[in-house]
């Protein structure tokens, strides 16, 4: 540890083990617990997907979804890391000598709102309809 | 101490690539991939940066890799052997990794919850981080915004050209 | 030595009372949202186990354990079984940094009353929500199943958005208090909780950590009349019950995340501080409840609209209002 490992240390150490464990040995009684009462039936259906009750059609691995949800994740992608700056910058606001830092914040979010507007002029909030087929 | 959770975590994160790279089926491979970030995350920390490893659990597993989720589920995956798929190679390295993982990070945050003690001469609070992107390197965090700003709208404009060509879209 | 096992006693209390409160917290949630929904549409509710239902919880666990714990036959089993631990897991995990109470004094010791003071707790807060996603997504995938893929796939987009709404929500209130550890953030709320001095950035909080847990308003990934139960449609058993455990978990973190950056914590007058704190946790979670009863669930469309177009822009708009007035008040 480089350093003597005090009470304190020691403490905290407990806690985060006896947590995770407990967590664990009650994650994995419950599912221990349910295959000792379960009833197990297993019917020549009972493994296949839920689909209404009809005959599952094709798989579901590899349906093609709309492209909005992926432009959704790309743009969260940058409010993230504008997120993540925000942060230490909100922390140390108070340092910063009054308007240099207000304007630095105007400057900073003001460019980033532009990826908002630019996305909302394009239409990337529109979920586009479907033609129905045929 | 810190030199044998700096090498089981390096250790891990190296196993957890390599797995990542061998794995035939891209979501097995993305969890592995978040397993080293985890590792990586941790090692960070330990080095005393806590708030760059808080970021890497933000920004990588949470935000990059969701990412990659999205893309990933558009593939079918190759069916999975039903011979292998029983075995206990199959869950171990999985179990054992992420238990070890889990370990060592409760080990980590235990025995210095403020990431303090290790490189205590580069240690930086988040305040102080806050005040040097604030002050030292504001200009790079502008241009930074700015660089964000080309590559969404460059994302948003490739979108665009191909949302309207496909067909069979459920939404 | 008698010090160190006085010491791992203190552990031992201070984390079964923590986890026991919280899982019966969350089973006596179930039981609660029942009955207040049941009077809301002038029915009973569960009614007939133990006095006033009261063991209703209890029957529940029973039968969820006695149920069947089916994996579908072209599902990816090891991840099938993964995504509701981590569901419940970083649900869990969250209440390590979270403070409960005012400090204690037992036999000339001080007890802090929260598991873990980290100094990035607000962070670690923010992680483990943007790790939730993996347990509906992966759930959603794995199951191999149309319904639960749709689900899965709505509910990434749908808390990944308003993830942000969060965030920027936070960022006033961190401003303010000049720190990301949750004991500063509480402390430093003595005299006025956040909720009136950012009342902008509360209702944006109130709004995002309800589309964060998937209720009412913003329960589409699990719309029950499209999507039959979204990502956990192939859940059953016991798996499907850490799910909806997991679900009511993450309403008391939520609930508890609202308590201490926006509601003043534990402070309060009169009562102890983790009376003040359980009060004020039923009380969001009273809220929610009210809210699932009486508000019609969004179309996903205008759901991601919100969120982009109305939360994120006025999240941003209120951070510079916040630097304005903090610089005005100098």
């Amino acid at each position: 540890m480089g350093i003597v490992m005090s009470e304190q240390h020691l403490l905290d150490y407990m806690y985060v083990l006896v947590f995770v464990l407990v967590g664990l040995a009650a994650a994995v009684a419950q599912v221990v617990v349910s295959r000792l009462f379960s009833p197990p039936s297993i019917q020549p259906k009972t493994g296949e997907p839920y689909e209404c009750g009809m005959d599952p059609y094709g798989s579901a691995w590899g349906i093609r979804f709309n492209i909005t949800y992926y432009l959704y994740a790309l743009i969260f992608l940058a409010f993230d890391v504008d997120i993540l700056y925000l942060f230490p910058v909100a922390v140390a606001f108070d340092t910063v000598s009054g308007l240099r830092g207000v304007i630095e914040l105007f400057l900073f979010i003001g460019i980033l709102s532009l990826a908002i507007i630019y996305a909302w002029a394009k239409g990337v909030f529109i979920w586009t309809k479907k033609k129905p087929a045929g | 101490m810190v030199t044998v959770l700096f090498y089981t975590l390096a250790a891990i994160t190296l196993a957890t690539t390599v797995l990542c790279l061998t794995r035939n089926n891209p979501v097995h491979a993305v969890l592995y991939l978040v397993q080293a970030l985890f590792a990586l995350a941790l090692l960070y920390f330990m080095l005393g940066a806590p708030l760059l490893a808080a970021w890497q659990v933000i920004l990588y597993a949470g935000a990059i890799m969701v990412l990659f989720l999205f893309v990933i589920m558009l593939f079918e995956p190759p069916v999975a052997d039903k011979r292998t798929s029983g075995r206990l190679t199959h869950w171990f390295f999985p179990v054992m990794l992420g238990g070890l993982l889990l370990a060592c990070g409760g080990a980590l945050i235990a025995m210095d919850p403020a990431a303090k003690a290790s490189l205590s001469s580069y240690w930086l609070t988040p305040r102080d981080y806050g005040r040097a992107l604030f002050e030292r390197y504001a200009l790079a965090v502008e241009i930074i915004s700015l660089i964000l700003l080309f590559a969404a709208v460059g994302a948003f404009h490739l979108g665009r050209r191909y949302r309207s060509t496909t067909k069979e879209d459920v939404s | 030595m008698n010090d160190v096992l006085l010491t791992i006693i203190l552990i031992v209390i201070k984390l079964g009372l923590v986890l026991g409160t919280v899982l019966s917290l969350a089973a006596y949630m179930v039981l609660a949202e029942r009955k207040v929904l049941a009077r809301m549409q002038m029915r009973h509710g569960p009614n007939r186990v133990g006095p006033f239902g009261l063991l209703q919880p209890l029957a529940d666990l029973i039968k969820l354990l006695c149920k069947e714990d089916l994996i579908p036959e072209r599902a990816d089993r090891w991840v099938f079984m993964l995504a509701p631990a981590i569901s419940v897991g970083t649900a869990l995990l969250a209440f390590a940094v979270i403070p409960f109470g005012a400090p204690l004094q037992i036999f000339g010791r001080t007890i802090e009353l929260v598991i873990c003071d980290l100094n990035i707790g607000l962070l670690y807060l923010f992680a483990l929500s943007s790790l939730a996603v993996y347990g509906v997504a992966l759930g959603g995938w794995a199951s191999q199943s149309k319904f639960a893929l749709l689900g899965g796939l709505r509910a990434m987009a749908q808390m990944i958005s308003y993830e942000l709404a969060l965030g920027l929500a936070i960022v006033p209130v961190v401003m303010a208090s000049k720190s990301f550890s949750l004991t500063a953030i509480v402390a430093s709320q003595q005299s006025l909780p956040n909720a009136l001095r950012h009342p902008l950035a509360f209702l944006i909080f109130v709004i995002a950590i309800m589309a964060e847990s998937k209720r009412t308003p913003f329960d589409m990934p699990e719309a029950e009349n499209e999507l039959v139960a979204g990502y956990h449609t192939e859940y059953s058993g016991m798996r499907f019950g850490m799910f909806f455990v997991g679900e009511y978990v993450n309403l008391i973190v939520l609930g508890s995340m609202l308590t201490v950056l926006f509601l003043g914590g534990w402070h309060g007058p009169f009562l102890p501080s983790v009376g003040w704190f359980l009060i004020k946790i039923l009380a969001v979670a009273f809220f929610f409840i009210w809210v699932r009863g009486t508000v019609p669930r969004l179309r996903y469309d205008q759901l991601m609209a919100f969120g982009w177009k109305i939360l994120v822009p006025l999240g941003l708009l209120n951070i510079l209002v916040t630097a304005v007035w903090l610089l005005w008040r100098g």
